[in-house]
This record gives C-alpha cells, sequence and structure tokens, in this order.
C-alpha cells in the first residue's frame, strides 16, 4: 500500500510538470501526462536504475523543504560575503579533507551539490564519506577531518533523512 | 509596486552577476575564479529568476520560469564540479598560476 502511495505521489508530481510545459489543463493533457508519468517511471526503474525508483530518491518532503530553505539563506549569506572579498582583493584558498556524518548516499549527493551551490566552496572529490572542498581561507562552516569532527549545519538537517 | 519589486530584484541580479565578472578579472588564480564565477551561476540566476518570475505573474510563464530555476540549481553545481575536480585530478595546484 506505502509502495502504490509512493508511487501515486511521484506520477502526480511529473503530471503537474507535463501540464506546466504544455500549458493546458485539459483532460486530454492530463490523460497523456498520467500516461507518459506512469511509463517514464517504469522505464527508469527497469533500465536505468540498480534498486527502485521510490527507494533511491526516498526523501520526506519536510526535510527536503527545510534543505531548500536553508540553502536559500545560505546562498544569498555567502553571495554577499564573497562580493567583499571581490572588493577587498581576497583569493586565497584552501582543500579542505571532510568527512560527512551522514551515511545516506542521496543525503552526501545533497550535501555535496549544497557546498557547490553555496558562493566560495566547491565540491572537487567524493569518496564515500569523504569529501574534498574548495573553500575560501576563512570559511568555518566545513572542519578538516585534522582539526577535529564536527557537524555542519547541512548535514544536521539531512541527518534525519536517514531516521 | 509589484513590477518595481520584480525590476529591483533584476537590478540586484545584474549587479551580482556584474561584480563576479569583475572578480574573475581581478582575481588570478584559476581555483578562486571558479569559486566566484559558482557565485555569478547561482545568486545571480537565482535572483533574476525570481525578479522574472514575479514580473509574470500566476502564469504557466511563471511556473516554466520556477522549473527552469529548480533545474538549473539541480545541474548547475555539475559542471562547476566537473571543471574544479578535472583541474584538481590533472594536477592543477592552488595559486599555480601567480607563482613566480
Amino acid at each position: 500500500m506505502k509502495k502504490m502511495f509512493r508511487t501515486l505521489v511521484l506520477v502526480i508530481i511529473f503530471t503537474g510538470i507535463w501540464l506546466v510545459l504544455n500549458e493546458s489543463m485539459s483532460l486530454s493533457q492530463i490523460l497523456t501526462g498520467l500516461f507518459f508519468s506512469a511509463v517514464s517511471l517504469l522505464f527508469t526503474n527497469r533500465m536505468l536504475l540498480e534498486n527502485d525508483y521510490r527507494n533511491t530518491y526516498a526523501i520526506k518532503p519536510e526535510v527536503l523543504l527545510h534543505y531548500a530553505m536553508y540553502l536559500f539563506v545560505q546562498i544569498y549569506r555567502s553571495g554577499f560575503s564573497a562580493i567583499l572579498k571581490i572588493i577587498k582583493g581576497e583569493d586565497t584558498v584552501k582543500i579542505i579533507e571532510y568527512e560527512t556524518c551522514i551515511s545516506n548516499d542521496l543525503g552526501i549527493c545533497l550535501l555535496a551539490n549544497a557546498i557547490t551551490l553555496t558562493p566560495g566552496t566547491v565540491t572537487i572529490g567524493k569518496n564515500g564519506r569523504q569529501l574534498q572542498i574548495l573553500a575560501f581561507q576563512d570559511e568555518n562552516t566545513f572542519t578538516d577531518v585534522a582539526a577535529g569532527k564536527s557537524c555542519s549545519p547541512y548535514e544536521m538537517i539531512l541527518r534525519s533523512m536517514d531516521s | 509596486m509589484t513590477d518595481l519589486f520584480a525590476y529591483l530584484l533584476i537590478t540586484v541580479a545584474l549587479v551580482f552577476m556584474a561584480l563576479g565578472v569583475i572578480g574573475l578579472f581581478r582575481f588570478k588564480d584559476f581555483y578562486s575564479r571558479i569559486l566566484i564565477s559558482a557565485k555569478i551561476e547561482t545568486v545571480g540566476f537565482l535572483t533574476i529568476m525570481i525578479g522574472f518570475a514575479i514580473l509574470s505573474g500566476l502564469s504557466y510563464a511563471t511556473m516554466k520560469i520556477l522549473l527552469i530555476t529548480l533545474l538549473v540549481m539541480i545541474t548547475n553545481p555539475l559542471s562547476t564540479h566537473a571543471i574544479a575536480r578535472s583541474a584538481f585530478l590533472s594536477g592543477y595546484t592552488i595559486n599555480q598560476e601567480t607563482r613566480p
């Protein structure tokens, strides 16, 4: 029943995207959208993914929303601090070796995505839970492995995916 | 009033982008340049798209703009990551260009 519900949610989301792209809410468009959504899900499950789509991309909507809101604020905060760096001409960078607290693979990918989206930090490597982060010299959100372990606020949000 | 706010956001986005371009010329190191270019892509792009969405009002165009924004926010880090990673793996060191 739960499996069915998750598939239905995905089909509805994809149908919504189909309707937006076609700029129409007619019955024929809704039916076509439902059909193509179901077919694309089936093909993705059978041919593109090793595991089931629902399990691979299992993320709670409230976690995703919290993550998106936090990321939005961080993008602007870092954006403004990057402006100061441009004005002052501070261009010293460093590479941080960082071990994440997240064990979920999707969570690690979302963390790497958030790091690159935040101005002033770019993920340049991922090996299991170990991330290599290129950052400006004064960046202190992510502590180096050598400097001791502490979870970043991003991880605190994404860790709730595991539970 | 809404239009004015949208134009203000678009102007702010253009300022962000302009500052990013200045940063690209000002910084000499490859790695610091890629950090700054990521700023143009994210802050500038996000702000200009929000501005356009507000300007379009509640319509299919707005939803398309938001959809494009979402897709770019997901795929954009991949290009930055690929460029930075390829440089790192090919042995490009920090401050290689500025070193005497």
